[in-house]
């Protein structure tokens, strides 16, 4: 599709370890619009940092790799191996915000050399990369005067924006920003996130947002698409998964937010979730051993891939959540 | 009836850059069953009140009583009882158990310090309360690092409750748990509550975890910069704040049900 800046194709992903093979991410497609915030949901171990890893080329030596991945219209990545053109020009394509923001500058280089640095690796010279990160730091609220400190002197929040100012800088169509406020309290979670929001308002960028916390992306994304155990089991636009979720493993995830004004109805939901189903080897739905609404069809069959309004989702029983609990 | 105060404590640490008034002239008071949420940022004292508290920080100014006695000056078997009502839990489960022993053998530490248990009843004490918190007894066997934060958390709170302790300081026990799996353990806590009635103290920076914990005519405590700035019943504070703090805290929630 013509809008969408990223298109992942059938994205696989194992781990080869000394005797044996560890799933990754197992047949993942989607796109991703331009000019819009996708968040990724998922709790540890799903495969989130795999697959942004596999978007940025990051992955390690023993990663395995088959799929295709369309960036801009272009062919960047086949079966593992990365064009060149990419290669080249990583950070002006897809940027990153890092996990731990606060530990990746070096406590021995000014905050300009990491701006110098990074513009280098791509041949920008000096002064380029001096004149946009001028130009940027005023934007998310930096003095430019930090170029000449070092990290231990700014402060945790400081030190976040800079690490943001370093994946923006050279103005790249997509940023991917992984877990970027897990470690923050909750007032300047908000705050960052307000500033993901404007830069992706005012300078145009696409952003992929990955997060454990479903009122994070609710707060940040356009599009949601929810990760389970290596799989998409269910995306769409933020409204339709927060509010109709289609997907019993999305109703386990909203059953877990507390909300100050209302009632928190859902939580009572939580129950249901508490059953165990035993898992009939590489047969049947990846979610049946947790799901609530599971018959025998989801014991033998892969779901299919639905369709449904603005939602795509897998599972054999799409209808059972709006049946059971939002009629 | 018991009850733990604290009264006008000052704590005063060194660091790197100087001192810093970690807690300044705080005073709170705990009795039978109550239910109490601290919430505060890293660095509001939350954390240092609750050690101080559980007779592990002496203040540098003040006094914590235990049922009127001063609890850094108690001594045997007073003291030893003042350890087991009053237990802490800490914010990381994999500091709290000894990673080159078997979770079991930690339980079995306990059970033989305060001879709770003898031979062969020792190991149905044990799966008596790792069933409780929703464990399975085969996690006895298991070094801390092959558990989960989630698992191993449940499992520090066994350990603690079969002390049957009259006061549980809980400081941050889901913050590092996914956000799908933090109102379980808070659920835990509360059945916990109302089962044994034991008062827990929930120690939080997150503000919907801690109206979620006290909602029920529980407290919340609203710390700042080492002092108590708000405190009042639950639903009071969330629904008509008057400190403008704890107002930043309320607007920087994210609830996307409101």
């Amino acid at each position: 599709m013509e809008d969408e800046i990223l298109q992942v194709q059938n994205l696989t992903v194992n781990y080869r370890l000394e005797d044996s093979i560890v799933k990754g991410i197992e047949n993942v497609s989607f796109g991703i619009k331009k000019s819009s915030i996708t968040a990724i949901i998922g709790e540890s171990g799903s495969g989130k940092t795999t697959l942004l890893s596999a978007i940025l080329g990051f992955l390690p030596q023993n990663a395995r790799i088959s799929g295709k991945i369309i960036f801009n219209n272009e062919k960047i990545m086949e079966n593992g191996k990365y064009s060149k053109k990419f290669r080249t020009n990583r950070w002006r394509l897809i940027s990153y915000i890092p996990q731990n923001a606060m530990s990746v500058l070096s406590p021995l280089r000014k905050i300009r050399s990491h701006f110098i640095d990074t513009a280098m690796a791509y041949n920008i010279p000096k002064e380029v990369a001096l004149n946009s990160a001028k130009e940027i730091l005023p934007q998310i609220g930096l003095d430019e005067k930090i170029l000449n400190y070092y990290p231990f002197e700014l402060s945790g929040g400081m030190k976040q924006r800079v690490v943001i100012a370093l994946a923006i800088f050279l103005r790249p169509l997509l940023t991917v920003a992984d877990e970027p406020t897990s470690a923050l309290d909750v007032i300047t979670q908000k705050k960052i996130l307000d500033l993901l929001k404007k830069i992706n308002n005012e300078l145009n960028i696409t952003f992929l947002v990955s997060t454990h916390d479903i009122s994070v992306a609710s707060y940040v994304a356009d599009e949601i698409i929810v990760l389970y155990n290596g799989h998409i089991v269910e995306r769409g636009s933020k409204e339709a998964i927060i509010n109709h979720p289609l997907h019993p493993y999305t109703l386990y995830l909203l059953s877990s937010v507390i909300s100050l004004s209302s009632k928190n109805k859902l939580i009572e939901i939580r129950e249901k979730f508490m059953v165990k189903h035993n898992i009939n080897k590489n047969r049947g739905c990846p979610f049946y051993s947790r799901c609530p609404f599971a018959t025998t069809i989801c014991s033998e069959e892969f779901p299919p891939n639905m369709r449904i309004n603005d939602h795509e989702v897998l599972c054999n029983k799409p209808f059972e959540v709006e049946k059971s609990v939002y009629t | 009836m018991y009850t733990l105060e604290g009264k006008d404590i000052t704590v005063i640490l060194k660091t790197k850059k100087g001192e810093k008034i970690a807690l300044n002239n705080v005073s709170i008071s705990i009795s039978d069953n109550e239910n109490i949420s601290i919430i505060g940022e890293s660095g509001s004292g939350k954390t240092t009140l609750s050690l101080v508290l559980a007779g592990i920080q002496k203040p540098n100014k003040g006094n914590v009583l235990y049922n009127g006695k001063n609890v850094y000056k108690l001594k045997g078997k007073e003291y030893k009882e003042f350890i087991r009502s009053v237990q802490y839990i800490m914010q990381n489960p994999y500091s709290a158990f000894n990673p080159f022993r078997k979770v079991g053998d930690s339980f079995k530490t306990v059970i033989s310090e305060y001879k709770l248990a003898k031979g062969n009843e020792t190991d149905n004490l044990i799966d008596k309360y790792l069933q409780m918190v929703g464990l399975d007894e085969s996690i006895k066997t298991k070094y801390p690092h092959q558990l989960s934060g989630g698992q191993l958390q449940r499992a520090a709170l066994a350990r603690a409750l079969l002390l049957k302790p009259k006061i549980l300081l809980a400081d941050e026990v889901v913050s590092m748990l996914d956000a799908s799996l933090r109102i379980d353990v808070i659920n835990l806590l509360k059945e916990i509550r109302e089962t044994y009635n034991i008062s827990i103290i929930l120690i939080t920076h997150d503000i919907g975890i801690a109206k979620y914990f006290s909602e029920d005519r529980g407290r919340i405590i609203v710390m700042y910069d080492g002092k108590i700035i708000e405190e009042g019943y639950a639903e009071e504070i969330i629904k008509s704040p008057k400190n403008e703090y704890t107002k930043l805290l309320l607007k920087s929630y994210l609830d996307p049900f409101r």
